[in-house]
């Protein structure tokens, strides 16, 4: 089913890549990204603050300008989603969604967190 | 927060620590690359602290495809952040805290601070102690009803009104669109100084210090990241007719502000808080020093008002670093020209009118030439504290009156603005032209010799630095010239044996503005010049004592 998905998607994110392409021009800074990762070894993650297609669109031509993993190259960290970008904080889907945890459930978990620290 | 994806990631990381996880933090801001903004529709859809929803990305997308800023950061590697035992559930409160605050800095950063809703920051200003101490102590004068109904009432109707003029909902994109001001008919503004202060700009506030209230050029401080949110300007604070505002843009961006707080102690306490407010949350703010400039172009001495409001301000809560920049406009022409005029013959000054604003766009159709816009030195508030005061973190509490000790501070700061303004100066080929041709008895002077006279002041000045912020224009004299000429500052006589350059009566009059804009440049060289006006040699000491 996953590997359905990525040939399903692939094209797409291709094709909105090049129509991406034609008219977005990324700014990019630092100047040199690849020296931010020079003294590091790993696997690269990208994390975007809200995420979406165009900004993954912009993050794959500015990785590819600079000789940077693709965000949608393959990624050996064993996990079910198979790209190298991941959004910190989504946008919600729908009015009154909201991004987990929220409410009594942070305050849980940061509870049980503080434990497990002590 | 925190999305589930990356909490899976974070999950999976944890349980294959050989394979050590980078995590990169990316940030991608639609419409703030650090360039010029020209269309006011696209501003509506630039980049802010908003989340927004997909029809609004899709058209920050199609609009601001092209000034689009992507910002890597330093990765944060899962294995340095998460030891041996740790659990997974403690890593990815981590790394969520880590990343929060990295976006939330990078954001304020690159868009300047999140902004809090009007009626929120009224709220605060009314509980700040000293307002309420002295409405206590006006309540509690002869005649006064602190609880009651009747004047006491209408005391606090009162105070509400005064907070409720503060300016509502001061907006980014409000600013911004101020900045395409500039564009109506002044020439691209030239700025030099501006590339240390972007480097500055993560943690400090800047206050950008300008001598003179020129709306326009004004405007293009705000590109500097993060730029000049709020304008302080003095007598702005009338409600006009008609129960607007005559600038409806004005009020977003300006801290208006009366020309004298005297008699009315509750409007001084509640515009100081506020201006706290707007620093203590970090804004940065341009005002002009009240008295910095005179008609004629001199630079006098500053008034210490808002000085004095933003080092007591910060010295009560001293968390953020203040730095004030000193501005130098350097122009061309003047739009007030005719006030100028008729100021200087002693007219009183005129008031702004829905007629004059009306007035003043016949004046946009003139040609204005260029603005120079200089940025001096900075001058760091905390040192200047330090060196005058070593123990001021001590000897001030906060809600506690101004300590007397701190206005030969305040004086010594506006002394060093006013000094890092004239420091940095731009010398403009229009102050060459009125500096050479006032010179003059009759205001007129063959091409020729106007031209040697240009380059031997361009000379002069170029041997003499009076400091390494002055800036000089390298165009050719003859270019100067005739630069002067459509500007119509100058006008050309033809004339067989040479043609003759002569300035107006009412232009000269214009003109001793500039000329005194940069006449502090030349007092050096003109004083070792007097020396020599006598005779031909003259002693070292004796050149160094005349000169002082």
């Amino acid at each position: 089913m996953r590997r359905f998905a990525r040939f399903v998607s692939r094209p797409w994110y291709w094709l909105a890549g090049k129509v991406f392409g034609t008219w977005a021009r990324p700014t990019v800074q630092p100047d040199d990204p690849p020296a931010l990762l020079a003294d590091c070894s790993g696997e690269v993650c990208y994390v975007l603050e809200t995420g979406g297609l165009a900004d993954t669109l912009a993050l794959e031509r500015a990785c590819r300008q600079h000789g940077l993993p693709s965000p949608f190259e393959a990624f050996a960290v064993p996990q079910r989603e198979s790209s190298r970008v991941v959004a910190f904080a989504p946008p919600a889907r729908h009015a009154g969604a909201a991004t987990e945890p929220r409410g009594l459930d942070a305050a849980a978990a940061a509870g049980r967190c503080r434990r497990a620290a002590s | 927060m925190g999305s589930t994806r990356l909490r899976r990631l974070v999950d999976a990381g944890v349980l294959h620590r050989e394979q050590g996880l980078l995590l990169v933090p990316v940030a991608i801001y639609w419409g703030r690359s650090p360039d010029k903004e020209r269309s006011w529709f696209k501003l509506l859809f630039s980049e802010n602290w908003d989340v927004a929803g997909r029809t609004r990305k899709l058209f920050a997308t199609l609009l601001h495809g092209r000034n689009t800023l992507l910002r890597f950061s330093e990765p944060v590697a899962l294995h340095a952040i998460v030891q041996e035992q740790t659990e997974a559930e403690l890593a990815w409160r981590k790394v969520a805290r880590i990343l929060r605050v990295h976006f939330r800095q990078r954001r304020a950063a690159t868009l300047g601070p999140d902004l809090s809703h009007r009626r929120t920051l009224v709220n605060v200003v009314l509980r700040d102690p000293q307002v309420r101490r002295i409405i206590g102590a006006e309540a509690a004068r002869p005649g006064r009803n602190r609880s009651g109904s009747g004047k006491g009432r209408a005391q606090v109707r009162a105070r509400d009104r005064r907070a409720h003029l503060l300016p509502d909902d001061p907006h980014r994109r409000a600013f911004s669109r101020l900045a395409l001001e500039p564009h109506l008919r002044w020439h691209r503004a030239a700025s030099r100084g501006l590339a240390g202060f972007g480097r500055r700009g993560k943690g400090d506030r800047l206050r950008a210090v300008p001598p003179q209230p020129f709306r326009l050029p004004a405007a293009r401080l705000r590109r500097l990241p993060p730029g000049p949110e709020h304008s302080a300007r003095r007598g702005r604070h009338q409600p006009e007719p008609a129960g607007g505002r005559l600038d409806p843009a004005a009020r977003r961006r300006v801290l208006p502000l009366r020309r004298s707080f005297k008699g009315n102690r509750l409007y001084a306490a509640v515009f100081s808080a506020y201006l706290h407010q707007i620093l203590a949350r970090g804004h940065a703010i341009e005002y002009f020093v009240e008295g910095g400039r005179s008609r004629t172009g001199r630079l006098l001495t500053p008034k210490a008002g808002m000085l004095a409001m933003t080092v007591h301000s910060y010295t009560q809560y001293p968390r953020r670093p203040v730095v004030f920049a000193p501005v130098y406009f350097g122009y061309e022409k003047l739009i007030e020209g005719d006030s100028f005029i008729s100021e200087l013959r002693g007219e009183e000054k005129k008031k702004e009118s829905l007629l004059g604003l009306i007035r003043s766009v016949r004046a946009l159709r003139d040609r204005f030439g260029k603005v120079y816009v200089n940025v001096g030195q900075p001058i760091d508030i905390e040192a200047l504290l330090d060196e005058a005061r070593p123990d001021w973190r001590e000897s001030v509490r906060p809600g506690e009156d101004r300590p007397t000790w701190m206005n030969a501070v305040v004086d010594d700061l506006g002394a060093r603005i006013m000094t890092g303004i004239n420091a940095a100066a731009a010398v403009t080929p229009i102050s060459l032209l009125a500096t050479t041709v006032l010179s003059t008895p009759k205001q007129s002077m063959g091409e020729f010799e106007l031209m040697r006279q240009i380059d031997l002041s361009r000379e002069l000045l170029g041997r003499f630095r009076y400091s390494e912020s002055v800036t000089l224009p390298d165009w050719p004299a003859a270019d100067i010239i005739s630069h002067g000429v459509k500007l119509g500052v100058i006008r050309r006589a033809e004339h067989p044996l040479g043609d003759v350059i002569w300035m107006p009566e009412r232009q000269a009059v214009l003109m001793t503005y500039f000329r005194n804009n940069v006449q502090h440049l030349f007092a050096v060289p003109a004083s070792i010049a007097c020396c020599f006006i006598q005779g031909q040699r003259l002693h070292t000491r004796n050149c160094s004592g005349s000169c002082g």
